[in-house]
């Protein structure tokens, strides 16, 4: 139980690598933080940072208000689950679990109990003889888990600890650890790549890019109002979709103009976008708009008959069609090209160059099809070109189920 | 949603260039075609073929010829050996006698170097596995300042030849008053055994995972026992083939011990002393080199396991 607090921490990599760039958060007690972002993005080294196991470069890690950003990872109550379990493979399970707590030199009746009770909780009091290599990979992840549980530290640290599971087993312990967390309450901060874990699993979330703290807040939160571009595009599955267009007044409201497409925004969008009043010269009338860079959810289209011969349609090509069975996601490329950022060092979760739409499961589409769409502006999501900051709604945007 | 149907508007354009479909055989019909084997692979299947089986007998044989006659020379009398040939015992055995082995366990001057050499080799031992797997440790996996520098030079005195340190050594024992004593011979077979010990055994911690090191730092352990616990566990191996390499080196060595070790002389020093300008004692000589090269034989098929397993480690996997 505890609450940590990070102030200005940077780290710089020999060969002036930055890993983490001033970054500023505070976890409180008892709260399940999740860290995510696209590989290299900090994450992991945040988390070692906490744990003693890299040395700051600057700024401060306060534990329950006492500094340690000295202290050796012994001395500071935290306990961390590694990707790859980093499991004693010449101690048993019973030994594995109860290393940390032979090290604070408990004595041995207590060291004992307090290993057979946290194996209890983890379905693996049959196999505390087992060493691990006689151990399925689950059963590894859990001994993983009970190492770091038992001796009920103050911080728990997970670095991607699921990612080695299959898909099935990784639900179930995605479910194991959120019970697991309501039964300790210990202050918890979590790294994975995984987004749907990340929803699932985070009180907060953390969005990392190139070292930087993005946006941090609910799962809600971030899925709703993402503060820029790189977290719009991060969060959600499938990936929002974004691409450049400019605002043009019009004799009776605004249209939204990119490509081919023009597309009216719907009434009372300057009570909705407050911010889009500025940026589209409504006022003196001229056409000037401004450019924007504008985002939809996959639900926020429709498959229209496309003989229409309306402005504010898509008609593309069905490029890939993804049946999942209740849904069905269709990837085509759209008539005035997908957001591309103009910054150089742009990382590795460049935004697709397809956008995606989720259409009626029972729709006869296949890939090559022509298709006609129509995009639902009341959800979409706008942003400035130039900061790649979120022009923000009033109201957020309405969850859209299919 | 309402079902919207789309009507297809044109023939799609391909977007893609049609993906060669590669013809298939029916099932069945493939050629099972096995890998040509490893160089590794195909050399011991030639030597362990029957000609070269024989062959390495014969050479083996060869090898082992002089230390026969030693062993037959050792049980014959000195009469019987200034006299005639070892190989005439064996037409007649009646002359075999361990008359010489008596004789020699009676020899203070034998028994004592050969305790000398117990005195010298085991703490050199010892001490060179102590120091160097600290110190190999600490070299993989401890970060400090000056570290690959530490590490370059330790591998750069592994080609220092011994000889060069004689002289200087000797003054720096003078000085601390143990030239010629025990302790003088202990430091210099460690100072020499350490830097291959360093180089074997750090590049042995590093093949250790580093999560699972981070992992008992983070458990708790201080680095003294992440060390104990955790690292040196795997370490035995090659701790047993170093241990080997060094007892065996420094058991056989005579030359360190002819210039520090003439107050407490090892084994190999009282048996060169029995070699004269015109003869030898081939009584005393004969018994004592086997008595002395028995103990390293014992220890190497005790402990060849680790030997073995440590030299094929990698090269077989």
């Amino acid at each position: 139980m505890a609450e940590l607090v990070l102030r200005d921490v940077t780290k710089v990599f020999k060969g002036g690598v930055v890993a983490l760039d001033h970054v500023n958060l505070t976890v409180h007690d008892g709260e399940f933080v999740v860290f995510v972002g696209p590989s290299g993005c900090g994450k992991s080294t945040l988390l070692r940072l906490v744990a003693g196991l890299e040395q700051l470069t600057s700024g401060t890690i306060e534990i329950d208000g006492r500094v340690v950003d000295l202290d050796p990872p012994r001395d500071r109550d935290v306990a961390m689950v590694f990707q790859n379990y980093a499991l004693y493979p010449h101690y048993t399970v019973a030994q594995n679990i109860g290393f940390s707590l032979r090290m604070r030199r408990y004595p041995k009746r207590e060291i004992q109990a307090r290993s057979l009770e946290t194996a209890r909780l983890l379905g693996l009091e049959a196999l505390m003889e087992r060493r691990p290599s006689a151990l399925s990979g689950g059963q590894r992840q859990r001994v993983a888990m009970g190492r770091a549980l038992v001796r009920q530290p103050a911080l728990l640290l997970m670095d991607e600890p699921l990612s080695n599971l299959d898909a099935k087993l990784r639900v179930a312990m995605r479910g194991e650890l959120v019970r697991l967390h309501q039964r300790y309450g210990t202050t918890t901060l979590y790294v994975t790549h995984d987004q749907v874990e990340a929803m699932t699993l985070g009180d907060r979330i953390a969005v990392l890019d190139r070292g930087r703290l993005q946006q941090v807040g609910t799962p809600e939160e971030l899925y709703r109002r993402p503060c820029n571009i790189f977290v719009a595009g991060f969060i959600g599955s499938p990936a929002m979709n974004l691409a450049r267009g400019r605002l043009v007044a019009t004799a009776d409201g605004v249209d939204l103009v990119a490509g081919p497409v023009r597309a009216p925004l719907p009434a009372g969008w300057e009570h909705r976008w407050p911010g889009l009043v500025d940026r589209t010269g409504r006022d003196n009338g001229a056409v000037a708009g401004g450019e924007v860079v504008f985002g939809l959810r996959p639900p926020a289209f429709t498959l229209v008959a496309s003989t229409t011969n309306d402005p504010s349609i898509i008609v593309t090509t069905a490029v890939t069609v993804e049946s999942l069975g209740d849904e069905k996601n269709v990837l085509f490329v759209p008539p005035f090209g997908a957001y591309q950022p103009d910054r150089p060092d742009a990382s590795d979760a460049e935004p697709p160059a397809l956008w995606t739409a989720r259409i009626d499961p029972d729709a006869p589409v296949h890939s090559g099809d022509r298709i006609a769409l129509r995009m639902d502006l009341t959800a979409a999501y706008f942003f400035d070109p130039h900061t790649e900051l979120a022009i923000p709604a009033e109201s957020p945007a309405p969850a859209l189920a299919s | 949603m309402t079902s919207q149907r789309s009507a297809p508007v044109a023939p799609p354009p391909p977007l893609l260039e049609p993906m060669p479909v590669p013809e298939l055989e029916p099932a069945g019909t493939a050629v099972r075609v096995e890998p040509r084997p490893s160089v590794l692979k195909r050399l011991v299947a030639i030597l362990g073929s029957g000609a070269a089986r024989v062959f390495i007998i014969v050479v083996g044989l060869f090898w082992l010829f002089p230390t026969l006659g030693l062993a037959v020379a050792s049980l014959r009398t000195a009469a019987d050996n200034s006299a005639t040939g070892w190989w005439t015992a064996l037409t007649a055995p009646s002359q075999l006698t361990l008359d010489n082995y008596a004789a020699l366990l009676g020899n203070e001057r034998i028994t004592g170097s050969l305790w000398n050499t117990v005195l010298i080799a085991v703490p050199s031992t010892v001490l060179v596995l102590v120091l160097g797997a600290l110190g190999a440790y600490a070299l993989a996996w401890l970060d400090f300042r000056g570290r690959d520098v530490v590490f370059v030079l330790a591998v750069a005195l592994t080609i220092v030849p011994v000889q060069v340190a004689l002289i200087p050594d000797a003054a720096v024992f003078r000085a601390l008053g143990i030239f010629g004593d025990i302790p003088a011979v202990i430091a210099f077979h460690v100072a020499f055994g350490l830097p291959f010990a360093v180089f074997l055994l750090r590049n042995y911690f590093l093949g250790l995972p580093e999560d699972m090191i981070e992992a008992a730092r983070a458990d708790g352990a201080s680095e003294f026992t992440v060390f104990r616990r955790v690292a040196l566990p795997f370490a035995w191996p090659a701790l047993g083939s170093l241990a080997l390499f060094q007892f065996l080196w420094v058991w056989n060595d005579l030359l360190v011990a002819l210039v520090f070790g003439f107050n407490n002389p090892p084994i190999t020093y009282a048996i060169r002393e029995q070699t004269r300008a015109f003869a030898s004692n081939i009584d005393v000589i004969a018994p004592g080199a086997l008595v002395s090269m028995a103990v390293p034989l014992i220890l190497f098929f005790t402990f060849q396991r680790y030997f073995l397993r440590s030299m094929l480690d990698g090269a077989l996997k």
